[in-house]
């Protein structure tokens, strides 16, 4: 067991400042906090190699959760385990062996180039020259650094700075990566590379990898397991097909009509399909699968071409994203 | 206690970021450089007119009050760094994460970087400044024979100086410590460390009164012990002194940090 979270809560004294001149003195003199649960009772544990996101909206305490996971913030009370030890009370021991990516924060030193960084890191975790010399020669290359490396890093752009701050994480050799919002700033190509690149890793060095993004198809493409966090709870913890099981219920038909169409009257819909929607030439229903039978469906369809020519159409599994919305108006109902 | 440390390799690479970083910017050396000669001439002329009026008996020959301060206002481009605006913005912009996450003791690891930028001050400040200084000025006495005594009191100036600045850096985990607050200590440690005027100049009272605090260290004690040599007894019980302050800085910084982090919270996301 890599990391074992049990009971964890955490919260926030967060300062409450009237807007204006008086609320400004008023506050200035008796300030006033109000309290913010930012995470609430959470507990999961995690294996070695094991590939996990965390998703959530803004404000559910992903970053909250990462950072305690991570040792810079304490609970308020429950236990973290990383790596065997308390990642607060250890956290030097802890930092030897984890490698932390905040996508708005950068790991580089702003008036040099990047190569000092790079070097800093190289003897502050205290690499073999080998292994140093042939990462740093495989991400660059991946990551098509090598006009970047003698650049002072306040001259590159956020993208730029990005992917260098993703190879520094990666120079330290951790055992488990902590990522928070790595894609914020990246390209298309650049989180392609970075897929890439974490997909590598895990194969060849066991490596554990903890995201938290709101880029679903990331998640989608590299994590075993998810982790979803609403308003500082757990609401999901279990594979990405387990996600898509629980919250979609529903599959989608959308059948595109040749000439436009006013109204369904003439058709009997079978019970539990669902028109959602009706377009001029296209028309969007629901269903759930575990209640209407495929041939149902088909017969349906069919029926509709009876009555008006179909130019095509098609039965969709919602999207990853589509799904956790759909979670996530569960959790606040 | 600093140098037992197995890690030192760690230490050495911060050490060597840091004067890589100070040398980053040209300008801003030329003109620091040029910053402290403009208080020294002001110095200069008034106490020129005060030893030739023979206004006040200061206990001081022309010759040494003018080395005080020449010495004293090089020795300030050394110590005075701004860690304490450095940590303070670390905390403010959320950067303190990072630095946290690093597999050294943030405590010590300021105190290296403070070496590295302190020794590239010493370097491009200090050098030249004491060359110019030579060749312009004819009454300054920088005699080697005082050199081992205020390069053993220096050592514990820039480390008192070094947990000083620690100190307001910490206090930025509770309020939040801006230009003014770190300008106001500025001036009072100027003021109560003998930069702005030697100490025994303040009344008698005042003078005994600041004796129990570690400021007398960082500019009176190894400016005054360069041009006026402590006898050997004096010299070993302030030393002894020195290093008690340095001692118990060192531990209640590493106290008021450990608490610091604890109720850390990080800005911005």
């Amino acid at each position: 067991m890599i990391i074992n979270v049990a009971h964890v809560n955490k919260t926030y004294l967060i300062p409450q400042q009237q807007a204006g001149f008086c609320g400004n003195l008023k506050s200035l003199f008796f300030p006033v906090y109000s309290q913010k649960s930012a995470v609430q009772d959470i507990s999961f544990s995690i294996t070695a190699g094991e590939t996990v996101g965390i998703i959530g909206p803004n404000g559910a305490g992903k970053s909250t959760l990462l950072k305690m996971l991570t040792g810079i913030l304490k609970p308020d009370s429950g236990q973290i385990s990383l790596l065997g030890r308390d990642p607060f009370t250890d956290r030097r021991d802890c930092s030897q062996y984890i490698g932390v990516l905040f996508g708005q924060k950068s790991n580089l030193w702003w008036d040099l180039p990047v190569m000092d960084s790079f070097n800093l890191y190289q003897q502050l975790y205290q690499v073999a020259d080998n292994d140093y010399k042939r990462d740093l020669d495989e991400l660059a290359k991946i990551f098509e650094l090598n006009d970047l490396l003698t650049k002072p890093v306040r001259t590159l752009s956020l993208g730029q700075r990005v992917r260098c701050s993703i190879a520094a994480v990666m120079l330290q050799r951790p055992k488990v990566l902590f990522l928070d919002e790595p894609t914020i700033a990246l390209d298309i190509v650049a989180i392609e590379q970075l897929v890439k690149i974490l997909l590598d890793m895990k194969k060849n060095r066991a490596l554990t990898i903890i995201i938290a993004s709101h880029d679903l198809a990331v998640i989608e493409k590299l994590c075993n397991r998810m982790l979803v966090i609403d308003k500082g709870q757990m609401i999901f913890d279990g594979s990405v097909a387990q996600a898509v099981e629980k919250y979609n219920c529903y599959k989608k038909i959308t059948v595109v009509f040749a000439r436009p169409i006013t109204d369904l009257n003439e058709v009997n819909i079978p019970r539990g399909i669902a028109v959602q929607e009706l377009l001029p030439t296209q028309l969007k229903c629901l269903y759930k699968d575990t209640v209407v039978a495929n041939d149902v469906v088909l017969k349906f369809v069919q029926n509709l071409s009876y009555h008006w020519k179909i130019d095509e159409f098609f039965i969709e599994r919602p999207t990853l994203n589509e799904v956790i919305i759909n979670a996530f108006r569960q959790s606040n109902a | 206690m600093l140098f037992a440390n197995r890690m030192l390799s760690r230490y050495y690479a911060v050490m060597r970021i840091s004067f890589l970083e100070f040398t980053a910017y040209r300008a801003d050396i030329l003109f620091e450089f040029l910053t402290s000669p403009i208080i020294f001439i002001g110095y200069y002329f008034f106490f020129h007119a005060v030893s030739q009026h023979n206004i006040v008996k200061l206990g001081y020959s022309f010759q040494e009050i003018i080395t005080y301060y020449a010495l004293g206002w090089l020795l300030r481009m050394v110590l005075n760094q701004g860690i304490d605006s450095e940590i303070s913005n670390s905390v403010i912009t959320g950067k303190i994460a990072i630095e946290l996450l690093r597999p050294i003791d943030y405590h010590y690891m300021m105190f290296y970087k403070s070496v590295g930028k302190g020794l590239a001050r010493i370097i491009f400040y200090c050098i030249p400044g004491i060359a110019v200084l030579g060749v312009l000025v004819q009454n300054l006495n920088f005699a080697l024979t005082n050199n081992i005594i205020f390069l053993l009191f220096f050592l514990i100036a820039f480390y008192i100086y070094y947990e000083i600045q620690f100190f307001i850096g910490c206090l930025s985990f509770y309020i939040t410590v801006n230009v003014q607050i770190t300008w106001m200590v500025e001036m009072l440690l100027r003021l109560m460390s003998g930069l702005v005027v030697p100490l025994n100049l303040f009344p008698p009272a005042v003078f005994a009164w600041l004796g129990y605090l570690p400021f007398q260290f960082i500019y009176f004690l190894p400016l005054k012990f360069f041009i006026q040599p402590p006898d050997l007894a004096m010299g070993l019980r302030y030393f002894f002194i020195g290093v008690i302050w340095m001692i118990l800085l060192n531990l209640l910084n590493k106290w008021l940090f450990s608490r610091s982090v604890a109720k850390l919270t990080i800005n911005g996301g």
